[in-house]
């Protein structure tokens, strides 16, 4: 699934040649303003993450293990910059919890043909704090542990967090099919 | 929640791979910033070029730009715990600008000691040249005068293990610091923000908590005043729990409709939920109460 840039790309770069940055970039940019979009709550914010980042990676390219993709790493770099742009940690503690969403409608939870631009829009609907931890949880494929670390947060909270995400993406996934088949 | 791994996956599925085309004029910023931030990168290329013909000068332009950098920050570092440093750089020679010090500094222990390592440490510095390891060398003994003389070799030998390991690829090793220590860092940053923060009162934002959404022109609108902000979102719902108005704009009021549907809402009570950042403040604030709707 990972994206495979070529090797001596990727040595150029490390050389600070212009135009090997270039490439690397436009093989990646794509991807990864996807990422700052599903980290941010505003698609301004995602344009100063995305530059951010991208200059973090040509900076600490040279830390890059090797271990694992690039593209990972990549991720990993956009990730922590967009959680830092928002400095969380204050943020998902102090989120209240007094959503007044009822628990019930997950089960009209169906699969169906939706774009992604329309599925981001929902995830991008839940409050900051829920939207990373379904982000890091479902998509990036985190633990609990590495997201109370990444977030810091307990691991009670990022679990009860994710629940409560994942029920109202839920919702909102429910209502959006509501409503485009005309119901209610 | 039977279908909560269908939900994971669902979503994995759909954005894992997602790819949105970037601003337009997002990489003249990005290459920009590289070069704004070449000194890092610079070092990088000198040890990526390892089999070029340039790499001794590149070692020893490394080592020299390594001594200089972490002396002086050794030494600025020093300078700040005890106000001998300051003088150190540049009188070196004089035994008599150095014993008044000590002596300032003996409160805390006995007199007769502390002179000792003073002296051989105005001795180790006269004998050798001003470089900034000299003054490291001397300096070093300085935070174990009160104590005795022994751990100050030790102290000494630890400071120039250090030097060592840090020669060869100084920025590189502070780049990296960067990166583990980043957490903290953040950490820092909101113990710093939150001091400043606590200077100021933060605004809050004044709720005008009954309307009449009747067209008159008069308080038709849930009007809401808010100091400048970095997020917004307000929902309203109904006491049976019903959604009835959302918005992520502060300057668009509640007139008083269930959702997009145009159907006036019933007079009686309502619930906001209002979670708001004021611009330069780090908390996400949430308050919640009752709107009162009048027809």
């Amino acid at each position: 699934m990972n994206k495979q840039i070529d090797e001596e790309i990727v040595q150029a770069c490390l050389r600070n040649e212009a135009k090997a940055q270039k490439a690397l970039y436009d093989f990646f940019s794509r991807t990864m303003f996807a990422v700052c979009l599903r980290y941010c709550n505003t698609h301004e914010d995602a344009m100063d993450v995305l530059q951010e980042g991208f200059i973090k990676v040509f900076t600490r390219l040279n830390q890059f293990s090797g271990k694992g993709s690039l593209e990972g790493w990549m991720k990993r770099v956009f990730i922590n910059t967009a959680l830092e742009h928002y400095r969380v940690n204050k943020v998902y503690q102090e989120q209240s919890d007094v959503e007044m969403a009822n628990d019930n409608p997950v089960d009209g939870f169906v699969l169906e043909k939706i774009s992604q631009k329309e599925i981001f829009e929902l995830l991008n609907q839940l409050a900051p704090g829920y939207r990373t931890v379904l982000n890091l949880y479902a998509i990036e494929g985190y633990n609990h542990a590495e997201i109370a670390e990444m977030l810091g947060i307990s691991e009670g909270t990022s679990k009860s967090q994710l629940s409560r995400a994942r029920s109202l993406f839920a919702q909102a996934y429910a209502k959006r099919n509501n409503i485009k088949q005309g119901g209610r | 929640m039977a279908d909560k791994e269908h939900i994971d996956s669902f979503l994995k599925e759909n954005l894992g791979n997602w790819e949105v085309d970037a601003p337009p004029d997002a990489w003249l910023a990005i290459s920009k910033g590289i070069s704004a931030s070449a000194p890092a990168a610079s070092t990088a290329a000198g040890t990526a070029v390892t089999n070029s013909v340039l790499l001794p000068f590149a070692k020893i332009t490394a080592a020299l730009l390594g001594i200089g950098i972490t002396s002086f920050a050794l030494v600025t570092y020093f300078s700040d715990s005890t106000p001998i440093e300051k003088e150190n750089n540049q009188p070196l020679k004089t035994e008599e600008v150095l014993i008044p010090e000590t002596e300032s500094r003996s409160e805390s222990k006995s007199t007769a000691e502390p002179t000792e390592p003073a002296r051989t440490y105005v001795k180790k510095s006269s004998s050798s040249t001003k470089t900034g390891l000299v003054s490291l060398n001397s300096t070093n003994p300085e935070p174990d005068l009160g104590k005795s003389a022994k751990p100050e070799n030790g102290g000494a030998a630890g400071i120039h293990d250090e030097i060592q390991t840090k020669k060869p690829e100084p920025i590189l090793n502070t780049s990296k610091n960067q990166v583990e220590k980043e957490p903290e860092d953040t950490k820092e940053e909101e113990g710093s923000e939150n001091q400043s923060g606590g200077q100021f009162d933060e605004p809050k934002p004044i709720i005008h908590t009954a309307f009449s959404p009747d067209g008159d022109g008069v308080n038709d609108e849930l009007v809401l005043e808010m100091p400048p902000l970095s997020f917004f979102r307000i929902r309203i719902f109904s006491l049976k729990g019903q959604l009835v108005f959302e918005t992520d704009k502060p300057n668009q009021f509640w007139k008083g409709q269930i959702g997009q549907s145009g159907i006036p809402a019933e007079t009686g009570n309502y619930r906001f939920i209002l979670d708001y950042q004021v611009k330069g403040f780090e908390k996400v604030r949430s308050q919640t109460g009752l709107i009162f709707l009048a027809r």
